[in-house]
């Protein structure tokens, strides 16, 4: 009998692997091992990139002498400082917090600033903004309590 | 694709085993053809290299030289993957021994190839049953090997070796272990296979010979043919 290549074509191309046979092991590991990175992604990723934006970040915490409140110019103008951040007022006011980068700036230019402007506050606390952050957090949930 | 136009090509075909540090050439360079629905026999005395031979054109033996082409496919340049698919795709084998599993019904023994083919549980048991029925075994699909007689031994490993419809049955002295005249019965059903399977048969039996349309003689690692 002549031989015909075209009989066993399909037999073929199955050993050639031309012919896919449903999902192979590696496609469907490869779709697992996406998954799972992607909701470890999901979870860690947002903290991660916090970390990186704010792990040089410090909040110094003025209080003026007299227990007056901070004036807005005097708030604005530490603003226009370089290498701060935030500046914001608490309690009515009379508590000034400076969010900056510590490798840009330190409190003694805050100072120089507050002496320029005849003010001579006093520094109550200099402490890591991440930190910060979180006993706010902390002190939030307990006052809900 | 390549320009080879018959269904098994072999081609400077060698095979040398390592015998106490010596090299013993169980076959020589071979060159032969087989096409399609041929029946072949392979006949030569104990040791001249039939069944390696047999296994070679199988994919299961790898030659020292030479090509083997199936279906146009260089067989011992597949991947072991790929190979092991041929096998599964072109092969059937039918052993001497049968190598049937003792604790295995006739139907699972036959069902037992299509295991990693990925076929339907009731598509398999249809086509074991289609096939048990090929080789009138269709009553006794529930016995174990032990509780048939040879003969019927040899269709199971017969209705195995084509449950998966393969283009190629090789069978490795087929009648070595049966009386005369179920040896003719067996042989008349491969003879009726042959209409859909090309087959090449190991024997060392002349009378076995008639039954095929050519005969490859091999002897001391080299083949003659007829």
């Amino acid at each position: 009998m002549a031989y015909d290549t075209e009989k066993y074509r399909k037999k073929r191309e199955k050993v050639l692997g031309m012919k896919k046979r449903g999902i192979s092991f590696g496609v469907i590991s490869t779709i697992v091992s996406i998954c799972i990175m992607g909701a470890m992604g999901f979870v860690v990723l947002p903290g991660t990139i916090a970390y990186i934006a704010e792990r040089n970040l410090d909040d110094a915490i003025y209080r003026l002498e007299s227990s007056a409140s901070w004036p807005n110019e005097i708030v604005t103008g530490i603003l226009e400082t370089e290498g701060v951040v935030e500046a914001v007022t608490d309690k009515g006011g009379k508590r000034l917090i400076i969010t900056f980068d510590r490798q840009e700036v330190e409190v003694v230019i805050f100072s120089s600033f507050f002496a320029k402007n005849g003010l001579k506050p006093t520094l109550l606390n200099r402490v890591n903004h991440r930190q910060r952050v979180t006993i706010l957090k902390e002190e939030k949930k307990l006052e809900a309590l | 694709m390549t320009d080879n136009r018959h269904l098994i090509e072999i081609k400077e075909v060698g095979k040398d085993y390592l015998s106490k540090d010596v090299a013993v050439k169980a076959i020589r360079n071979m060159d032969f053809f087989i096409d399609d629905g041929e029946f072949v026999s392979i006949m030569g005395q104990s040791g001249s290299g039939k069944s390696t031979l047999l296994s070679i054109i199988g994919g299961l033996n790898h030659p020292t030289r030479g090509n083997v082409f199936v279906d146009t496919l260089d067989i011992y340049s597949l991947s072991s993957e790929q190979r092991a698919d041929f096998r599964s795709e072109y092969i059937g084998i039918i052993f001497q021994s049968f190598q049937l599993i003792p604790y295995l019904t006739v139907l699972e023994n036959v069902k037992l190839p299509m295991a990693i083919t990925g076929i339907k549980k009731g598509k398999k048991k249809e086509m074991a049953m289609n096939v048990l029925k090929k080789v009138g075994l269709q009553e006794k699909v529930n016995r174990l090997p032990d509780q048939l007689s040879g003969g019927e031994q040899e269709r199971v490993a017969i209705a195995r070796a084509i449950v998966n419809n393969p283009p190629i049955l090789l069978a490795d002295e087929p009648t070595g272990n049966l009386d005369s005249e179920t040896a003719i019965e067996v042989m008349n059903l491969l003879k009726e296979l042959n209409d859909d399977q090309t087959i090449i048969m190991v024997t060392h039996n002349q009378d076995m010979c008639a039954y095929s349309s050519r005969t490859i003689r091999v002897k001391d690692g080299e083949c003659f043919l007829y």
